[in-house]
């Protein structure tokens, strides 16, 4: 048998081995979904909202109605921007970047457990321009949203909205 | 013993507390120091009157029906004259009395439940608003988290930050995950 061939079977071999213990790895736990949380980036004004971009749109009758119930946000109009829907991951910080492609607004929130009220314990920080800007722990529980009043653009404010839609039971 | 013993074995014999060979030693220099001897027997007949004027402790009163007894206390300093005519009431009020305490106490309780629903609101919406903090790494960006009025939101107000490019276009579309979207595991991280 020549030493090439040897080699190379011997390279095969080890491969296959390799292979075998890949799939009785242990499965990472910490990428395991335990929730999911929707962020969403409204446009207040009050001014008009005619230029503020073709993917823009109303807002619907609830979400007109809970950010104009709010004395800091209550503005002659809105639009929403953009939304992202994310997992929160069981020990993976994820991102969320509701105006993709633009980077202008990006989140990052990572898992801090379950409360025993229901609701999901976050690290979240948001990001302006590549800039963290703001970093918070908000308990956060369904339909219970956190909203934040954004920097300013063009005639208005920017409101991102972070809401936990979904929960997984406990286990 | 020729040489005068030192400050502590001197204060040790004062308060009959030396023993052995050293208080041997000690009687006998204090014989050729006869006011030592008297001051150590000054000393020794203060402490025995000491001892008989004040108790080594005292057992303090133990305090049976305290409260009853300050009711008690308090009744005897309300004049006679003030009783006398509630004494003298008799007939229907007397026999009404105690169904109307108890009517009083009633109604007094339902006010307490009606006061104390708005206070629980207001409790669960201190929480609420302590429940999370905020903080900026930039000094100038100010930031205020609270609970909103109807509860259903908790509200951060940053004020001080960059104002975004009036040219800049954000209205982008609705993403989905990103099976491929780089994931940074933070369970180690310190």
């Amino acid at each position: 048998m020549r030493p090439g061939k040897t080699i190379t079977h011997l390279i095969l071999t080890l491969l296959s081995i390799g292979s075998l213990f890949a799939q009785d790895a242990p499965k990472d736990i910490g990428k395991e979904k335990i929730g999911v949380v929707k962020t969403t980036v409204y446009f207040g004004t009050d001014s008009s909202t005619e230029d503020i971009g073709k993917n823009a749109t109303p807002l619907t009758p609830a979400e007109l109605k809970k950010l104009k119930s709010i004395h800091k946000m209550s503005f002659k109009d809105y639009r929403k921007l953009g939304h992202d829907i994310r997992s929160v991951l069981r020990t993976y910080e994820n991102w969320s970047s509701p105006l993709k492609p633009s980077e202008e607004i990006m989140l990052s929130f990572e898992s801090r457990g379950r409360s025993e009220k229901g609701g999901l314990k976050l690290d979240l920080e948001l990001w302006q321009h590549k800039r963290k800007v703001m970093k918070s722990d908000p308990l956060l529980y369904k339909g219970r949203p956190l909203i934040i009043l954004g920097p300013k653009w063009r005639d208005g404010r920017l409101i991102i909205a972070v809401e936990l839609t979904e929960l997984t039971s406990k286990h | 013993m020729k040489t005068p013993p030192d400050e502590t074995t001197l204060t040790l014999w004062m308060d009959g507390l030396l023993e052995g060979e050293e208080l041997q030693n000690l009687e006998a220099w204090a014989k050729e120091n006869p006011e030592l001897l008297a001051e150590r027997d000054a000393l020794q007949t203060m402490n025995q009157d000491i001892q008989v004027l004040v108790p080594s402790s005292v057992e303090p009163p133990y305090p049976d029906f305290f409260n009853q007894r300050i009711m008690n206390a308090l009744a005897e300093e309300i004049p006679v004259e003030e009783a006398a005519p509630e004494q003298s009431r008799g007939g229907i009020w007397s026999m009404l009395a105690a169904p109307l305490a108890a009517g009083a106490m009633a109604f007094c309780f339902y006010l307490g439940t009606q006061i104390s629903s708005p206070q629980t609101r207001t409790t669960y919406k201190a929480v609420a608003a302590v429940e999370s903090t905020v903080y900026t790494p930039d000094t100038g960006v100010q930031a205020d988290i609270f609970v909103d009025s109807t509860q259903e939101a908790t509200i951060i107000v940053l004020e001080g930050l960059q104002d975004i490019p009036d040219d800049l276009e954000m209205a982008g579309g609705p993403n989905t995950e990103d099976p491929n979207r780089i994931l940074v595991n933070t369970q180690e991280t310190y």
